[in-house]
């Protein structure tokens, strides 16, 4: 599949990168709070994938895709820990509220805007308030649509932790969000 | 509103926000996300960094391992010298205290000599 030139050919895998990566950002980015990061973790799984599995089956490549995300996303949510425990440790100061970068809606009307903004970064944070594997099977399960089955593989765990996770991530974010409007 | 039809309900609302929030991403992050992309399509081959590091450790492990086998330890200090150093200590302390007497026995005549 490694052209001469570098590239990959059939421009295939470009299309489904392309539909998979702002996705795969937001996924990212709600785990570890970092855009830098983030976008780190979906380069590195879109260079693993294309490097790996790109002779692989065209329908193969999202649960692998997906798995490699996971687990990337797994490795930067605890070198995150990591930093910022190591951060209050030292003492260091405290770099604000990463909900502050969140990205903005910027073609939307002004009150729509700020509605928008507030129910999304609501719906960030009480997301971001659950243990990754909750937020790992939330995402995979409700978003992404995939079965019990599928989001095993991906987290690399049984689909009785799956279940397990995905039902706890919908309590507590039923719990977050009540009486609230999405 | 059976409860089933509760938890659909609103599984499906979180999906309908997640969308959203994917559709709203900045310019600046969707041209970042396109860069990604194009570099992943066009990397050659990538070690990263772990690839060096792992190398690089290794190195130093089998350097030091080596040197550990190849130089000869240093040989054990003899345990005569310990001794040595005893026996020196204690000669000293009988002369010490012969010194004192005689120090003492002069001030002691010194001052016989002044009353007498």
């Amino acid at each position: 599949m490694q052209l001469p030139s570098g590239k990959v050919g059939g421009g295939v895998i470009e299309q489904f990168l392309a539909s998979v990566e702002r996705r795969a950002y937001r996924m990212a980015y709600l785990a570890t709070g970092s855009r830098e990061d983030a976008l780190d973790i979906v380069q590195d799984a879109m260079i693993k994938l294309v490097q790996k599995y790109a002779s692989k089956d065209e329908a193969e490549w999202g649960p692998l895709f997906h798995r490699i995300m996971q687990s990337r996303i797994r490795d930067g949510y605890r070198r995150n820990k990591f930093r910022n425990g190591l951060r209050k440790l030292i003492g260091w100061g405290d770099e604000g509220d990463p909900m502050d970068n969140l990205p903005s809606a910027k073609r939307w009307q002004p009150e729509e805007q700020l509605q928008a903004e507030t129910t999304m970064a609501r719906l960030d944070v009480a997301i971001r308030r659950l243990p990754l594997r909750q937020q790992q099977a939330f995402l995979l399960r409700c978003w992404e649509g995939l079965n019990t089955a599928e989001t095993a593989a991906a987290m690399g765990c049984s689909s009785g932790s799956v279940k397990t996770h995905y039902s706890r991530a919908l309590k507590a974010l039923r719990c977050h969000l009540e009486g609230q409007p999405l | 509103m059976s409860e089933d039809e509760q938890h659909h309900r609103f599984t499906e609302q979180l999906k309908a926000r997640l969308d959203r929030t994917e559709a709203a991403l900045d310019p600046a992050t969707v041209a970042a996300l396109r860069t990604a992309r194009q570099e992943a399509l066009t990397t050659p081959r990538r070690l990263g960094w772990k690839m060096p590091s792992a190398a690089f450790a290794s190195l130093i492990f089998g350097a030091v391992l080596v040197n550990s086998l190849m130089v000869p330890s240093e040989p054990p200090v003899p345990m005569a010298l310990f001794e040595d150093i005893a026996l020196l200590s204690a000669e000293e302390e009988p002369e010490m205290y012969e010194d004192i007497d005689l120090i003492l026995w002069l001030l002691e005549e010194e001052a016989n000599s002044d009353l007498g």
